[in-house]
């Protein structure tokens, strides 16, 4: 399978980045060191051919560290695959290199979960809150941001 | 230890445990119904079928039931034992009622839970389903016969574990019910853990039927404030009201049950007339204006006067971490008068119980394993219900037990009952210590000597006291006598009954050697002229309440914290409102030394269905929550002392000024807490003042506690009223033949307290020439304290006019 | 050198071209875009982050509020997403399948008829405006018929649908989508060979193939710049392998090529309908899983066992296993895509929601940049946004 091919590439180039593989229903996710991403991203986009960035977000793992996953799924429109990358960040240090140079899709992505998530990205061209107001402070999404907003009675449903 | 290989696990467990937990310890879940830890395994459900592959067992079989032994190897998943249990399953829904709906079980239903793991989905049977008719069981228990799956489960927990005679089985067959004797309520004070055991809705608890679902209610691990033994509960709370309490799972204290005292008794919560607003001077005030005033006038007193001149006094129901804060503000002000209890006897008999209890601490798992008990003044059901119920596990384990009281005992197990006066009680505990039987009387020698040979060759005896009716010298002597009995293989444990949740606690925080009464005295002379109280009651939770509330009106400056609508709460100068347990974090230490968190459930306010009447136009809105004012009482005395008001800062502040609660940092609700051994400020001694049960023109008084009606929280929650009756006095059958008295009839109680109309009940098993009063808060028996000031009365049958 | 002083307006977000509340920054030089700078987030709802807090079966109305426009294909998306994260793809039944290639096709028809409206009603066309929203009002009847609501119609369900089709509605899909091509040939008569169209969007919001990748462009943009891709054909779901229709790829790369395209794209989905009905077979509409999926409502009135199923599966939701999954449908706007990252609890752990107009919007600095003011007018037409989607 093409998916394992291109694992198989990039363990070869970035052996010591790549933390984990996992195959799940068919999709294969692997994980590699957040220093390393925007040569693998050059990689997979420039001798893989994966030239699409379907989407960019992080995930919360409060509890756990590393805190924060930033996932990228990436697509190769010529041969029809998917793939998905994380990078594992920590709570301390919340920055991620920017993959905007390698998609330019990623811009917006990576300025939304700079927003709701608050992990920020280096050499961005433009970081600033893209779905909150500009002075909003506080990065909603994360699992220790109240559900109903700051300062209202505490939410009465559902908390997990 | 046998080994053994589950779903090609291999799993070592202790000798004696059965599959279905050797899966549990594998984190395999097997459906079933009527296996429970505390139960035992009965195999009536039929649904934990599991095929065994190989081993000393084979085919399939219910894991329930089999051992677990060396060599065993299990599947879970087979598909015969899944088939299997989708047919139980379905062959269980067969009569089952079409309530989910309507059922407050929902949400928390096995029967639910295991129907969806089981795998039947689909009905089969179009038949009639068979009904029965519900009996009325009480104000209690809500019973809904047709939802019965015969697991077994009610009448082994309420017979075999909880020792109730009322409740058992009927029918045969495919026809069996299980229901009381007749319509009428359960007689047994554990009935209300027959909601918990049902793993269907057929017992559901009717004080909270139909009030939420399950699952909106807030909950959080918590400590029952009821007795000295310290129950882990977990409360629930939904839109500002407390509305049930679930017994928290603790195999060390109170194991899966809990008392009915426990469980009813949460509506203190919510009494509607619970003090919410500060009162400075009469006038509602602010929380925050009202502290001030308290630290400023309580400074001046202490610089007009002295720091003689105040008093501190917390009390048993109060947290340890504002008890440690009350104590840091007597230390400030330099005064000596610290005291944690103001029922004199029970604070002098909490106090030695700690200095000298050390190792011999017994926690309620512990007395499941005597083999041999000694209840010495001591009315288990009254005083610490649970202990009751781990004497009668340790009973079905082969244990004796020897009881030797007044009061005609009330035990869920057989004893051997010796109804004693309560001035005999020294005497016995005498000769248990020396072993001279000069001072006991030809009737008692016998019995005595025999308990001495039982206790001598017991391999794990235990001994239990009650605070009330041995005092300080009986504790201590009960002590003596647990030390004279131990031998070189095992101590002697000991088991103290104290006066509440905090009773230890409160003894290790005392500083002062004086007990409340000679305060009282203090007070009378106007030598301390300011009393701070900490969720206590100094007017009627005393040795002597009318000379205490003679001399509190002579006090200058009363200062009162409090969650309960009681007397210092009324007459305070400076009233702050406190939170009751559920509202609040905070931590206890119970009977046995356990340091025990709770953690916070709900947050004060007036229940919503109580601000709007729903009419038009709709309710008012407003910023703040009504109601929502109370704060914790070691928040309040933090900002007194100007420390940081959160409780991790308070903790860290208690744990380094006071080496003793070191483990208060690290400590969740969810773990079994550590225990806490260290000497403790000893009371001055004190002329012992027992009733003597000789006969005369009037009769010795003896107040007792009661199960329901004594303890002040539990009297202010409404469900438990039905259980608190007319006020009632006790008589042995002779004294009322005496006394032209027959069972039921109506007498006067004549005290130099006044007069009271009471229903006479008699009992062959009771100390003779004695009147039991037993205490009941709201009526004219609320005076007569257990423990108090000796009161001699007379006794008339009343005559109607 | 001159002196190039350019004036900064504001466009939106009440505005009525920006379809929603969509605030552009231009800067301008005359009547020139030297840069376009969008706002988002007036119509955040945080529907990511309640979606942490609700169940499988509780995020699905949730959904319908994203492209409100194109409901039934967010629900398709999600749904498809939970099926997956579960396994159950391969066990949805073939009649669920193809109500749901129908009802996804019809929605398709529906959203372009309201791009089609309001693109031409902001550059000057009332008329088409009016007669599309009169087709639509055909598609919004059925809706209600079919799931009971005519814009948020919360009708599939994880394992299948939620009910089954009406009876008598086959006939009244035939007859609209018969109908459609010809409604079809109308607009074009009005618009196609009109100049003042012609002169409005040819040219206008040119994006190269090359920069459209780059950007994230998908849908109808993407496929009008010349890139065969649709994920209908390419990353099959739901059974569309099985129907025979055309990809849509124009060379043009300007908003006269997109025009074009969603006409097409209309007429194709018909021919799909048409398939769809000729399909559609009795047989059951939901999965045979359950422990996920809802039980019919007669088991639930009628038998214990449903309504047990029934009030766990609500109440506490089912459990998925941990994992994460992304998958991605062809909305009418583009890829909107659904990774759900699950923590082994009845609630996803996270589900980003990647919508087409968010990414598609991106691409708007760089076809309106150089162009006339009238012209971002244009390409926000063209565009087919929608807020819901790209706030969330």
């Amino acid at each position: 399978m093409s998916e394992h091919a291109a694992v198989g590439k990039l363990k070869g180039k970035f052996s010591g980045s790549v933390l984990d593989v996992v195959e799940f229903r068919g999709e294969t996710t692997i994980t590699v060191k957040k220093e390393d991403i925007v040569a693998i991203c050059t990689f997979m986009k420039k001798d893989l051919g994966y030239n699409f960035l379907a989407d960019l977000c992080g995930v919360d793992y409060l509890g756990q560290t590393p805190r924060f996953m930033v996932v990228y799924n990436i697509y190769n429109v010529t041969t029809k695959d998917r793939l998905r990358i994380k990078v594992p960040v920590e709570e301390s240090d919340a920055t991620v290199d920017t993959v905007s140079v390698v998609w330019a899709t990623a811009n917006w992505h990576e300025r939304e979960c700079w927003d709701l998530m608050g992990v920020s990205f280096n050499n961005h061209p433009d970081l600033r809150r893209i779905l909150m107001p500009a002075d909003w402070e506080g990065h909603p999404l994360r699992k220790d941001y109240p559900l109903q907003g700051p300062g209202r009675e505490p939410y009465q449903g559902r908390l997990k | 230890m046998p080994k053994l290989i589950i779903d090609n696990r291999e799993v070592t467990v202790p000798e004696g445990t059965n599959v279905l937990e050797a899966a549990q310890a594998l984190d395999i879940v097997i459906p079933h119904f009527c296996y429970h830890e505390a139960l035992g395994a009965v195999g009536s459900c039929r649904l934990c079928a599991m095929n065994f592959l190989e081993g000393p067992v084979e085919g399939l079989q219910m894991a329930c039931m089999i051992k677990a032994e060396d060599g065993m190897v299990v599947s879970t998943v087979d598909e015969e034992a899944v088939e299997l249990r989708s047919h139980v399953i379905e062959w269980a829904m067969t009569n089952h009622p079409h309530d989910c709906p309507v059922c407050d079980e929902g949400g928390e239903c096995q029967l639910q839970d295991m129907t969806v793991a089981g795998g039947h989905s689909r009905r089969r049977f179009h038949g009639p389903k068979q009904t029965y008719i519900n009996q009325e069981l009480g104000p209690f228990i809500q019973q809904e016969k047709n939802r019965c799956i015969t697991c077994y489960r009610c009448i082994r927990t309420y017979r075999d574990y909880c020792g109730g005679t009322d409740f058992g089985t009927f029918g045969s067959r495919n026809r069996i019910c299980f229901g009381r004797f007749q319509d009428g309520r359960l007689e047994s004070p554990f009935s209300g853990n027959l909601v918990d055991a049902c793993p269907t809705g057929v017992f559901t608890n009717k004080v909270f039927r139909f009030k939420s679902r399950v699952w909106d209610l807030q909950e959080a691990p918590s400590i029952c404030p009821h007795c000295s033994l310290g129950c882990s509960t977990i409360p629930g709370g939904r839109y500002r009201e407390l509305q049930r309490v679930k017994p928290g799972i603790n195999r060390e204290t109170n194991g899966f049950f809990i008392c009915d005292r426990g469980r009813f008794g949460y509506d203190h919560v919510n009494h509607p007339e619970r003090p919410r607003q500060a009162r400075l001077d009469g006038q509602q005030a602010t929380v925050d204006a009202a502290l001030t005033a308290a630290a400023q006038r309580v400074r001046q007193m202490v610089e007009q006067h002295g720091p003689d001149s105040v008093a501190f006094v917390g009390s048993a129901r109060t947290s340890l971490e504002a008890g440690a804060l009350l104590a840091e503000w007597a230390k400030r002000t330099g005064s000596p008068h610290l005291l944690f209890e103001t029922h004199r006897e029970r604070d002098r008999a909490a106090r030695i119980l700690v200095d000298r209890l050390g190792d011999r601490a017994c926690s309620l798992a512990e007395l499941q394993q005597s083999d041999l008990l000694l209840l010495i003044g001591t009315d288990l059901i009254a005083e610490g219900p649970m202990a009751a119920l781990a004497v009668r596990q340790a009973v079905r384990a082969g244990a004796q037990v020897v009881v030797i009281d007044p009061r005609p005992i009330d035990l869920p197990c057989s004893c051997t009952h010796l109804p004693v006066g309560p001035e005999r009680l020294p005497v016995f505990l005498d000769t248990l210590v020396t072993r001279k039987t000069e001072a006991l009387t030809d009737a008692e020698r016998n019995p005595l000597q025999a308990l001495l040979e039982q206790l001598d060759a017991a391999k794990t005896p235990a001994l239990l006291g009650g605070a009330d009716l041995l005092g300080s010298r009986g504790i201590s002597r009960l002590l003596d006598a647990a030390v004279a009995l131990d031998n070189n293989e095992r101590p002697v444990r000991v088991v103290g009954l104290l006066g509440g949740a905090n009773s230890y606690g409160g003894a290790l925080l005392t500083r002062s050697p004086r007990d409340f009464d000679t305060l009282v005295d203090d007070i009378q002379e106007g030598a301390i002229k300011a009393l701070v109280c900490l969720e206590s009651d100094p007017y009627r939770e005393c040795f002597d309440p009318a000379r205490a509330q003679a001399a509190l009106g002579r006090l200058e400056l009363l200062v009162s914290f409090d969650c309960t609508p009681n007397l210092a709460a009324q007459r305070a100068d400076i009233f702050l409102p406190s939170r009751p347990v559920a509202e609040m974090a905070g931590s206890f230490i119970n009977n046995e030394g356990r340091l025990q968190a709770f953690e916070q459930v709900i947050e004060p306010g007036i229940s919503i269905r109580e601000t709007s009447s729903g009419d038009h136009p709709p309710r008012e809105f407003s910023l703040e929550t009504p109601g929502a004012l109370p704060r914790p009482a070691w928040q309040m005395l933090a900002q007194v002392l100007d420390l940081p008001g959160d409780l991790p800062a308070i903790r860290q502040q208690i744990a380094t000024a006071d080496e003793r609660f070191d483990a208060l940092t690290s400590l969740t609700a969810d773990e079994t807490g550590p225990r806490i051994t260290d000497p403790v400020v000893l009371p001055d001694t004190a002329p012992d003042e027992l009733p003597q049960c000789v006969p005369g023109e009037t009769l010795p008084l003896l107040p007792v506690q009661g199960f329901a009606g004594s303890d002040w929280l539990a009297h202010l929650s409404a469900p438990l009223q039905p259980l608190e009756g007319e006020p009632t006095i006790w008589l042995h059958c002779d004294l009322a033949v005496r006394l032209g008295l027959a069972e039921q009839d109506q007498a006067r109680l004549t005290t130099p307290l006044g007069h009271c109309h009471v229903t006479v009940r008699t009992s062959a098993r009771m100390a003779d020439n004695l009147v039991l009063v037993p205490h009941l808060w709201g009526t004219a028996l609320e005076g007569l304290v257990p423990g108090g000031r000796h009161i001699d009365c007379r006794l008339e049958k009343e005559v109607n006019l | 050198m001159a002196n190039v002083e350019t004036m900064t307006i504001n466009m939106g977000p009440q505005h009525p071209s920006t379809h929603g509340v969509l605030q552009l920054v231009l800067e301008l030089d005359g009547e020139t875009v030297v840069k376009a700078t969008p706002h988002v987030g007036f119509l955040h709802r945080g529907i990511e982050k309640l979606s942490e807090h609700r169940t499988y079966h509780q995020i699905l109305p949730l959904t319908d509020r994203l492209d409100y426009l194109a409901p039934m294909h967010n629900n398709l998306g999600y749904v498809l997403a939970v099926e997956k994260l579960l396994g159950l793809t391969d066990a949805i039944p073939e009649r669920a399948q193809v109500v749901r290639v129908l009802l996804a096709e019809l929605t398709r028809i529906k959203s372009h008829l309201v791009w089609l409206a309001c693109h031409a009603l902001d550059i000057g066309a009332m008329t088409v405006f009016i007669y599309c929203f009169r087709e639509r009002e055909h598609v919004m009847d059925m809706y209600e018929k079919i799931s009971g609501a005519r814009m948020t119609s919360n009708y599939f369900r994880v394992g299948g649908l939620s009910a089954d089709l009406p009876v008598g509605i086959e006939q009244e899909m035939r007859d609209f989508v018969n109908d459609m091509p010809k409604h079809i040939e109308t607009y074009e008569g009005l618009l196609t060979g009109n100049i003042i169209w012609q002169k409005r969007i040819k040219d206008v919001g040119v994006i190269s193939a090359e920069d459209a990748i780059d950007l994230g462009v998908t849908g109808p943009c993407l496929r009008s710049s010349g890139v065969d891709w649709d994920l209908r054909r390419d990353q099959p779901y739901s059974g569309y392998e099985n129907y025979d229709f055309k990809v849509i790829v124009d060379d043009g790369c300007d908003t006269w090529a997109r025009y074009h395209a969603r006409l097409n794209e209309m007429r194709e989905s018909c021919k799909i309908v048409h398939q769809a009905l000729d399909k559609l077979k009795p047989g059951p509409i939901l999965a045979d899983a359950p422990k996920v999926c809802l039980p019919p409502k007669q088991d639930v009135v009628n038998s214990i066992e449903g309504l047990i199923h029934q009030f766990k599966i609500i109440t506490e939701g089912f459990k998925p296993e941990e994992g994460e999954i992304y998958v991605g449908v062809e909305n009418p706007k583009g890829e909107v895509g659904f990774y759900i990252n699950s923590d082994g609890s009845a609630c996803p752990k996270r589900m980003k929601i990647r919508s087409a107009s968010f990414v598609n919007l991106q691409a708007l600095p760089k076809m309106c940049e150089g162009s006339l003011i009238a012209d971002v007018v244009a390409v926000i037409g063209t565009l087919d946004i929608v807020l819901g989607e790209i706030d969330r």
